[in-house]
């Protein structure tokens, strides 16, 4: 099997499988590109630094063997259900700085799954919350005079059941 | 900030990391120590910051606390904020937006997204005759308004909703329903619908009502799904339609009064018309009607027609008939024609550009004919006109193989269509190669006794080996009001046979019947004096009949309408639901309830139904009443809902008693289907009180506080069954008395609470005489005999009035 290597914007060096490098849709059209043969150069990936790629290639690993997503997944399927597998759900109990930038390097990455996990576990801390909880759990300044929250309550209310 | 340490799930951050010593935080060893010593500083920092209340001077300025460490959240750019919204539910999304502006500016289009947004407004021109607005205005006490200015406001209103609505970007369906009287009187309208059609959305938008194409363009919208339009005001671009490729919906409107196109103005008219059902190859529905959409003048018709034709050449139009002529489109299954005869009248020249000419109902009759295997679903409106011998000659009209859904509407001032012979012959025909016929409805078919016996015995044989059929009928709109013609009548009590005087069964198909009560006058059967004035219907008792022998119905429509609405609706109300013997399958019911103002097409300011609800019952007989309310704000129609309210007051109709000159729904998918409706005088089922007068100096009573306490003595009076009509006649003259809003809801209340249905005629023990019309509560009577009882108390008292 073999293995490539990526250059985090902290210019760490990580060697990584071919095959768990490839869930990224980036690193694998990139290998494409390139006629596949990186062993000798490191991809840069200046946007993840080497913390937040470790926790990437984990998920990556664990993952290899899932099958691709489909290309035009419909999004109305995806958003449906907010339903994390367990290991995945240990893989995100992790601090919200690296929750969220996880959620950056999976986009800027191009996995989809891992995206939808992080994506999913956000949306799950924000369930069931009042706008006050909200704010405090991701720190959030509310910038809302008390007037416009008042007008977005009502403008909205049609939409409450 | 270096990466913060990992947590246990009992310890995770609630955000970031917390100030703390650098080295100790990279520590990540498990020291337990430096964790409780981190934990406590996490406490310290929500005491100390979190919890502080955010100045208002934050508020007033978006100020960010200085203090704060910012938020790892906000590292996120907006458009990952969209995929983490689209897990939430409705209620965490509306949360969302009260978070802070930029989660409100990635919700609020996810939260429009998921309802189906209908944007409706229904500007009927007609309305603004003055003449009928004053008529219909003082029929219920509302002020006529001699100016028109309050319109406009109401347009201004409405965009404040649209403006609620996003001002439009995500709305799905526009109906737009402007007479072209209303455009000249009222350019604003013309303001605010560019504004709203400037924002609609070319993705988004999926259906389209709309009266006058030169106020959008309909061809940017290429989603589009459904276009109802008013042919006339198509102009020349419309020739030049790109395909519209999920177009599958199409209803024309043609204008085919006297006003309508003749000549080369229809001949123009017709190749629009081509030009747009073949701009849509996979159309399912086309329909054609009669002008609904507000009726272009005669001078805008002939302008606008006559720049067109001299823009485009004899031969382009032609093209466009011969295209039209051999166009098949493979998905088309419903067909509604409306009035076949006007294209019977008209002739445009042959294809070949020679000086003879054919009919135009010719070329609508050879696209019939080629789509007639294919169709599912057919209405033909006003098809008397091709079934004189002439026609019939000429044109072999088609039947529909597999037809599921056939309609038959006749004109209403016609006898004995159905001793038509040409009409009998179809008919049979229709049922020999319909195998499939699940739904024949027969509209304004005449209701005298030779239909009665048409439709009894005779003529039924055609039917003998149809099975599953739905029958529909429904009766003209002035029928004999002969108790011994009228269907309704016998429909009722069952269909009488004259001739051995015997109650005739109805066909065993019989599934359904639709029975429109409009200007149904039971004058031989009750208080004739009363009906006649005051125009609304009883059924007596026996009338219930229909539903102990018609056990298997399933479902029973009662359309009402007529002036004293909640008084007939309660009363029809009761009288399916509550006491008769209804069949054990009946599962649904649909009951319509009078809108107190609103016109529909402006053709005379009749009263128009809304159906309020369809209730479909888990066991018989069983039905809420409505939530009625008698206290002063919260007084509204109980039509309508809180969501309704909201509208409402949005737009303004509770200021205005002419709001109802519009009506604004708004239709939500996901979570329900709610309309709001908003009439003229809305405040009629309560809070108009205008018509309460002084009986001697005639003048009206103004005070609130008098009309409140008369409203609230006479609420006592129905509450407690004490009931003293010299009280009424103390304040108003009977004919005002039964049209008072406040006795209607006194009596519906009254009802409401099963208190009238002890109302008895007794005299109370122990009473003098003379007490005769004084009642008390006695919960052994019927529902029957108090509604009779009361009726006739009503007579009584209405001739003493007089």
């Amino acid at each position: 099997m073999s293995t490539i290597k990526l250059l985090s914007s902290d210019n760490a060096e990580l060697a990584v499988d071919k095959e768990v490098a490839e869930r990224s849709i980036l690193i694998k059209n990139m290998l494409e590109d390139v006629g596949g043969d990186m062993s000798d150069q490191a991809i840069p990936i200046p946007n993840v630094n080497e913390a937040v790629l470790r926790k990437v290639i984990e998920w990556c690993e664990h993952h290899k063997s899932d099958p691709p997503p489909p290309a035009d997944e419909d999004s109305d399927s995806r958003k449906k259900s907010t339903d994390i597998e367990e290991w995945d759900q240990k893989f995100m109990q992790v601090d919200q700085e690296m929750l969220f930038e996880i959620i950056l390097a999976a986009n800027y990455l191009d996995i989809k799954p891992l995206l939808d996990v992080g994506c999913k576990t956000v949306a799950n801390m924000i369930k069931g919350k009042s706008p006050e909880e909200i704010r405090k759990t991701f720190n959030i300044q509310n910038d809302f005079t008390p007037e416009e929250e008042d007008q977005i309550r009502r403008e909205n209310e049609w939409a409450e059941e | 900030m270096s990466a913060p340490p990992s947590l246990s799930d009992s310890e995770s951050w609630p955000w970031g990391e917390p100030v703390c010593d650098e080295d100790a935080a990279n520590n990540n060893n498990g020291n337990i120590e430096l964790r409780r010593k981190l934990r406590e500083l996490e406490i310290e920092w929500n005491r100390s910051v979190l919890e502080k209340p955010p100045t208002p001077h934050a508020y007033m300025f978006g100020l960010r606390d200085p203090n704060k460490p910012k938020s790892p959240c906000e590292k996120l750019p907006a458009e990952l904020l969209r995929p983490i919204f689209e897990y939430l539910r409705t209620e965490d999304l509306l949360t969302a937006t009260l978070t802070c502006s930029s989660w409100l500016a990635e919700a609020t289009p996810l939260l429009y997204q998921r309802f189906d947004y209908t944007f409706l407004i229904e500007v009927h021109g007609q309305i603004f005759d003055l003449r009928t607005y004053r008529r219909v205005l003082n029929q219920y006490g509302v002020p006529v308004n001699e100016t028109y200015s309050d319109t406009a406001i109401i347009y201004k209103r409405y965009w404040n909703l649209i403006s609620n609505t996003n001002k439009g970007k995500f709305v799905r369906h526009v109906r737009l329903l402007v007479g072209q009287d209303n455009k000249q009187n009222f350019p604003d309208i013309q303001f605010y619908m560019g504004r709203l059609f400037a924002n609609l959305s070319t993705h988004n938008l999926r259906a389209i009502e709309i009266g006058n194409s030169s106020l959008l363009d309909i061809s940017r919208f290429q989603n589009l799904n459904k276009l109802a339009i008013s042919v006339h005001s198509l102009d020349r671009g419309f020739i030049e339609l790109p395909t519209l490729p999920n177009l599958a919906h199409i209803i024309v409107a043609w204008d085919l009064t006297r006003l309508g196109p003749t000549g080369d103005n229809m001949d123009f008219v017709i190749a629009v018309f081509c030009g747009l059902v073949i701009s849509a190859p996979t159309i399912r529905h086309l329909e054609f009607h009669s002008m609904i959409y507000g009726r272009p003048t005669e001078v805008n018709l002939n302008r606008r027609i006559s720049k067109a034709v001299a823009a485009r050449s004899y031969e382009a139009r032609l093209q466009l008939l011969e295209k039209f002529d051999n166009l098949e489109l493979p998905n088309l299954e419903e067909f509604g024609f409306s009035d076949p005869g006007h294209f019977l009248r008209h002739r445009i020249k042959f294809l070949d550009g020679s000086e003879e000419s054919f009919q135009v109902f010719s070329l609508f009759h050879r696209f019939l004919c080629r789509h007639r295997d294919q169709l599912k679903s057919v209405k033909w409106n006003a098809m008397d006109s091709i079934f004189d011998d002439e026609t019939s000659t000429a044109f072999q009209i088609p039947t529909f193989r597999n037809a599921r859904s056939l309609c038959l509407v006749f004109p209403n001032d016609l006898d004995g269509q159905l001793e038509d012979t040409s009409f009998l012959r179809y008919l049979r025909k229709t049922m020999d190669d319909s195998e499939d016929l699940e739904n024949l409805q027969l509209h304004n078919a005449e209701c005298n006794e030779e239909f009665t016996r048409w439709a009894g015995r005779d003529e039924l044989a055609m039917f003998e080996n149809v099975t599953n059929l739905k029958l529909t009928l429904k009766v003209p709109h002035g029928f004999s009001l002969e108790p011994n013609e009228n269907l309704v009548t016998k429909l009722l009590g069952g269909v009488y046979n004259y001739r051995d005087g015997t109650y005739w069964d109805f066909p065993p198909f019989l599934k359904k019947l639709s029975i429109n009560l409009r200007n149904f006058s039971a004058k031989q059967d009750f208080a004739t004096s009363l009906v006649t004035r005051l125009d609304f219907a009883i059924l007596k008792p026996k009338f219930v009949n229909l539903f102990h022998w018609y056990k298997s119905l399933k479902s029973f429509k009662v359309r009402i309408v007529q002036t004293l609405a909640a008084w007939q609706g309660l009363v029809m109300r009761r009288l399916p639901l509550q006491k008769c013997a209804l069949g054990s399958d009946l599962k649904k019911v649909c009951i319509w309830e009078v809108q107190p103002i609103h016109i529909s097409n402006g053709n005379g300011g009749h009263l128009h139904l809304e159906a309020y609800d369809e209730v479909v019952l888990d066991e018989p007989l069983l039905f809420e009443e409505p939530p009625y309310s008698f206290t002063g704000e919260d007084a509204l129609p109980w039509s309508m809902n809180d969501h309704c309210v909201d509208a409402v007051r949005q737009c303004g109709a509770r200021e205005d008693p002419t709001a109802g000159k519009c009506r604004v729904s708004l239709y939500s998918k996901e979570a329900r289907s709610v309309s709001y409706s908003c009439s003229s005088n809305f405040g009629h089922s309560g809070l108009t009180y205008t018509r309460v007068e002084d009986p001697t100096t005639r003048k009206p009573i103004d005070s609130k506080a008098e009309i409140e306490h008369l409203k609230r003595k006479y609420l006592a009076f129905a509450r407690y069954g004490v009931f003293q009509p010299e009280d009424f006649a103390k304040i108003n003259s009977g004919e005002f008395l039964l049209d008072a809003p406040w006795f209607q809801l006194a009596y519906m209340k009254a009802v409401q609470e099963d208190v009238l249905a002890g109302w008895r005629k007794k005299k109370i023990p122990g009473g003098k005489r003379g007490d005769r019309k004084k009642y008390f509560f006695d919960p052994g009577s019927t529902w029957q005999d108090d509604v009779e009882f009361f009726v006739a108390e009503m007579v009584e008292l209405c001739e003493n009035l007089k």
